[in-house]
């Protein structure tokens, strides 16, 4: 079944095309991987998606909902984390939650901060959910953000370079909270980012952008037959300078 | 659009300088009374600028509404808009699913409401106040009045003076949001919300000297133009319907000139809010 259907989308602004004639799709329980070079348009099309940019033309659909027309609807149905995860650093990671969570109609009001507690426990951050978000360090507030983006239980979750500024251990706990998030809860995932081999790690197909124009997409098994190496690293520097 | 609502009055409650601002209003309140007991000496009963017990809550919005009221009103538009746009904070709204121009209507209504709070409160400690701090009189001199009037007809003046008082705070916000939505960083969106403010202060002023040198002779309505000297003379003007304020319908013009400010600012904003792509 279709998540996330992307049909035709094109953002200009002025005369620059930052995303030109975009069509691809994900399936439910995809873990897909969104990668390409700075500038090629990752950020501008998640912004489409998530609805805080308007495409120019053609259409995005999540769960057959189109995000310009059914807003409500269609974005119900996400979670995300566009660019960096940021809070409203004057308020406890558990306050920044329970105020978010207000915004979710599923939730209902007497539910809020138990739906809150479990979050935080899924991303391991139940320990320090009353302190300052200002006193968080930048792998804690990416837990957060994808605590904040789980909170309406979302069929999709949209990640925009989510490992930037981890460290090793940090990396590592991301993955896992991926793989498990989508092997326990069945969530979607769509993850723009530049490191190939984490994305090689956790992800099932792969959306390659380039200028803004879509330049391949597919299965990890399809792209590891086509580059015929092990490391999709090499192949993706290959296709870019080419 | 009621949770988008609570979660904006959250949010902006959560801030420091709103509750600060709340409970630190009864010391305002003092500090202004202190100030009055000082002044009485020089103005005796009978005078406008004698305070009683009855007229201080009205003397003490007079000195505190165009510095204190405006430049909080100011500081909260500015995390509101401006800085919940620029540091990116708003996607976490906008990610759940809210079209901007329900938050940019549930932004105002939140400040409107905290704003309406502050009103009530900056009331209630200032009747108590004036109670402890000065005479009580019957009978009350009021700026731009031609006789003396009753302590229960100053019941009313004092509500519709904080009524209108309130409306040319909703005034000035809408030129601070138009300003909040446009600036690019919170720093900017103050010294340009200031700047308003001392262009307001500065207008009367210089339309006076231009009067005076040019021998125009200009109508002294036009200086009503500036929100700040509604604030400042204007309202009072506006209450005492006296002959002069009569003639040239005093009410009216500056009710007109509030609305205008309201109308013209707030759909500016609310366009820019609204029309932009969200590059945030």
């Amino acid at each position: 079944m279709k998540v996330l259907a992307i049909e035709h989308v094109t953002k200009k602004a002025g005369r620059r095309t930052l995303v030109s004639d975009m069509t691809f799709e994900i399936m439910q329980g995809d873990v897909c991987g969104f990668v390409g070079p700075n500038g090629a348009g990752k950020t501008t099309l998640i912004r489409m998606i998530t609805g805080l940019v308007r495409p120019g033309e053609g259409t995005i659909r999540i769960e057959g909902f189109d995000v310009q027309r059914d807003r409500m609807k269609a974005l119900g149905q996400v979670g995300a984390i566009v660019e960096s995860p940021i809070f409203f650093p004057y308020m406890s990671g558990r306050d920044n939650l329970l105020n978010l969570a207000k915004l979710h109609a599923g939730i209902p009001k007497e539910k809020r901060a138990a739906r809150v507690d479990e979050v935080l426990a899924t991303v391991g951050l139940d320990g320090r959910g009353r302190d300052k978000v200002k006193t968080y360090s930048l792998g804690m507030k990416q837990r957060l953000g994808i605590a904040q983006a789980l909170l309406g239980n979302p069929k999709l979750i949209i990640l925009d370079e989510p490992a930037n500024g981890l460290d090793p251990m940090g990396i590592r706990e991301l993955r896992n909270l991926i793989l498990k998030l989508n092997q326990a809860y069945g969530i979607t995932f769509f993850v723009s980012s530049h490191l190939l081999d984490e994305l090689q790690r956790i992800c099932n197909r792969f959306v390659i952008i380039k200028e803004g124009r879509l330049v391949w997409q597919g299965t990890q098994e399809a792209w590891l037959e086509m580059a015929g190496t092990s490391s999709l690293e090499d192949h993706f520097v290959e296709m870019m300078t080419t | 659009m009621m949770a988008l609502f609570h979660s904006e009055w959250e949010r902006l409650w959560k801030r420091k300088i709103a509750w600060l601002f709340l409970i630190s209003i009864p010391l305002i309140i003092a500090l202004t009374a202190k100030y009055y007991i000082g002044h009485n000496a020089s103005f005796p009963l009978g005078s406008p600028e004698h305070t009683t017990a009855e007229n201080f809550p009205v003397m003490a919005m007079i000195e505190q509404l165009i510095v204190v009221f405006n430049v909080v009103a100011l500081v909260l538009l500015t995390f509101s808009f401006t800085e919940e746009y620029r540091s990116g904070q708003l996607r976490l709204v906008m990610l759940r699913a809210y079209g901007s121009s329900q938050i940019f209507w549930a932004k105002w209504l939140a400040f409107a409401s905290m704003m309406a709070l502050f009103f009530v409160v900056y009331l209630v400690a200032a009747v108590v106040a004036g109670y402890v701090f000065f005479e009580s009189s019957p009978q009350q001199t009021l700026f731009y009045y031609d006789h003396a009037v009753s302590s229960r007809y100053m019941i009313g003046y004092t509500l519709s003076y904080y009524g209108m008082a309130y409306a040319s705070i909703v005034g000035t916000a809408s030129v601070f949001i138009a300003i909040g939505v446009i600036s690019r960083s919170s720093t900017a969106a103050i010294g340009l919300g200031m700047g308003f403010l001392l262009c307001s202060l500065g207008f009367p002023l210089i339309y006076d000297l231009f009067n005076r040198v040019t021998g125009f002779g200009w109508p002294a309505m036009l200086k009503y133009v500036s929100l700040t000297e509604i604030q400042f003379s204007g309202i009072a003007v506006m209450l005492s319907g006296s002959a002069a304020a009569r003639e040239w319908h005093a009410g009216l013009w500056m009710v007109l000139i509030l609305a205008g400010y309201v109308a013209l600012f707030t759909a500016a904003a609310r366009l820019i809010f609204t029309k932009s792509d969200r590059f945030i």
